[in-house]
């Protein structure tokens, strides 16, 4: 099995999912050549990976191609690659982010050979739009799971981590970031750390942010992003992770906090209440309308969101409850991960 | 020596419109403050041993003569209404709506209220008030000049002093000697001050224009419980 993943190599949880999987075939015996039309982030993403993804030209197939027995792409090819992979009866799997769907997906989809969905809901709209080729395979981070240490006990000070890597600031409404300064000028006990990609951060979210930091004097960090595991050990260090974002397509944030044990309230949106538990997480409810492809996105209930925030960071041994149950279904995710991969790349 | 006779314990029916009507400062002599989300997460939450901290937590649980508390239905915040209920000692009867003066109530609230300010001094972060306080200001906030100023009051006071609120009008009710009827009205005066809708209600286009909130709602039975994915 020689696999090779086409994958735009840069800080975005598409590229963290073609590791994966690459480290998933290695791990079962199978070569993994990475590919990347777009010139390599010079941010470390993989230490291993980052050496060894392979730049190429947009288009360009045939040579480095012909080893391949399969192709996975991380993003929706475009229709040449993938009448290319069809003419050459090359295996072509999409592992299909739905809130990146171009207008004309469904021409290019209809010539994969499987199309993988990283969560259940989305497994069910790529099913229910007719493509009887889709997997729904719920997404595993690949981590060992880490709980709290036994005596674990939230500090006098609560430390609260709100990831703001990859692509996760394009994913959060600035004025939800208004909401938690304003949780977080009565919570004077809480600190807050951001998790930060600063190529990302632009735009209101950026401004917000700012505002945010002015508000609360001495009371929040900002800490640049050293990828992959000093990322999972930032997340291991604090009692909570307060995740914002209202579509997701892996839910990377929360899975990573999760298996680092530290509880997480987000959002009740779709994908994202596939991962947050009632046991070890808290869900803010909001609305969900659909979008002219028929994608659910999801409306914050601001009033909610503080409500819910304020009363979470004021109570400290639902937290610690919380930490205690980041474990369950963990073994099930990661289970129908390992099981469902090999029927897709065989 | 203070003076209780003046006060009086309204006798709440925790209809969302009896209540309002209730609640009129040209008729008795009485306290109302609200208890939001934010006083019951530094309730909670804070272990600071600060006064203001310790004020509010009076604030919260006390059962004073005269005093009453607006606490979230059940309707919106069951959570919160039962540990309120739980935590202070004010008797039921002297408990109402938070937001007994906004969403359904807000028209009622403007039409009685706006043409009649002048008859009433208002504390809020305003040049429009009487007795003015910065913005943005934070629990912890020395409100001691506030308080003087609200002592000096010969009319019914409205509060709308953000996280302070609840305690300058706990602060005056239970230290002026003989104090006027005090009402923490929060946003519901904002159109007034400024000119300007702040909130959702203020604004009779939206859904929050016409909420009117239930003290205990019917039990869900016949409902299925949410199954998740």
């Amino acid at each position: 099995m020689h696999v090779g993943i086409i994958t735009r190599y840069k800080q975005h949880e598409a590229t963290l999912a073609a590791i994966r999987i690459a480290e998933w075939v290695l791990a079962h015996g199978g070569t993994v050549s990475m590919f990347t039309y777009e010139q390599p982030s010079n941010s470390p993403i993989n230490a291993y990976w980052d050496t060894r993804v392979q730049h190429v030209r947009r288009g360009a197939f045939p040579q480095w191609s012909l080893p391949l027995t399969s192709v996975v792409w991380t993003h929706e090819p475009s229709m040449d690659e993938i009448t290319w992979a069809h003419y050459k009866q090359v295996p072509a799997v999409v592992v299909a982010s739905w809130d990146e769907l171009s207008d004309a997906f469904s021409e290019v989809f209809y010539l994969c050979t499987a199309i993988v969905a990283p969560s259940m809901l989305a497994g069910e709209y790529f099913f229910a739009a007719g493509f009887i080729q889709s997997l729904a395979v719920p997404w595993d981070v690949g981590l060992p799971q880490t709980q709290k240490p036994s005596d674990y006990q939230p500090q006098e000070r609560i430390k609260a981590l709100l990831p703001l890597h990859d692509s996760q600031p394009s994913r959060i409404r600035p004025e939800t970031i208004q909401v938690l300064t304003k949780v977080l000028r009565t919570c004077k006990w809480v600190d807050l750390t951001l998790l930060v990609s600063p190529s990302k951060l632009r735009g209101k979210v950026s401004k917000q942010i700012r505002k945010m930091v002015r508000a609360l004097p001495g009371r929040v960090t900002r800490i640049t992003d050293p990828g992959e595991e000093k990322r999972w050990l930032i997340y291991g260090q604090h009692d909570l992770t307060i995740w914002l974002s209202t579509i997701e397509s892996y839910g990377l944030p929360g899975l990573i906090s999760l298996a680092m044990g530290t509880p997480v309230i987000g959002y009740g949106a779709p994908i994202i209440s596939e991962i947050l538990a009632p046991a070890r997480c808290r869900r803010i409810p909001g609305r969900i309308i659909l979008n002219a492809k028929a994608i659910p996105s999801f409306i914050p209930d601001l009033v909610r969101t503080e409500e819910s925030l304020l009363a979470l960071l004021s109570d400290r041994e639902e937290i610690h409850e919380m930490a205690n149950n980041t474990a369950a279904g963990t073994k099930r995710r990661s289970e129908s991960f390992e099981h469902i991969w090999p029927f897709v790349l065989d | 020596m203070k003076d209780t006779g003046r006060m009086t314990d309204l006798c709440m029916t925790h209809s969302f419109v009896d209540d309002f009507l209730l609640i009129d400062p040209f008729a008795a002599n009485f306290a109302f403050a609200r208890i939001g989300p934010h006083e019951l997460a530094v309730y909670f939450g804070s272990r600071s041993a600060k006064n203001s901290v310790r004020t509010l937590r009076r604030a919260i649980e006390a059962d004073v003569p005269g005093y009453h508390l607006g606490i979230p239905c059940s309707c919106c915040n069951r959570e919160l209404h039962v540990k309120l209920k739980s935590v202070s000692s004010t008797p039921e009867s002297r408990m109402t709506y938070s937001n007994v003066l906004a969403d359904g109530n807000y028209e009622r609230f403007k039409i009685k209220y706006f043409p009649v300010m002048h008859y009433l001094t208002l504390v809020a972060p305003s040049e429009n008030a009487d007795i003015q306080i910065p913005k943005d200001i934070e629990l912890g906030w020395d409100y001691r000049n506030v308080l003087k100023k609200m002592r000096e009051s010969e009319k019914p006071i409205f509060v709308a002093a953000g996280p302070l609120s609840s305690i300058l009008v706990y602060e005056y009710w239970t230290k002026a000697d003989d104090p006027q009827t005090v009402i923490d009205v929060g946003a519901a005066i904002d159109p007034f001050l400024f000119n300007r809708n702040t909130k959702e209600y203020h604004d009779d286009n939206y859904p929050a224009s016409q909420r009117v909130c239930e003290w205990e709602p019917p039990p869900l039975q016949d409902l299925e419980p949410l199954t998740y994915i």
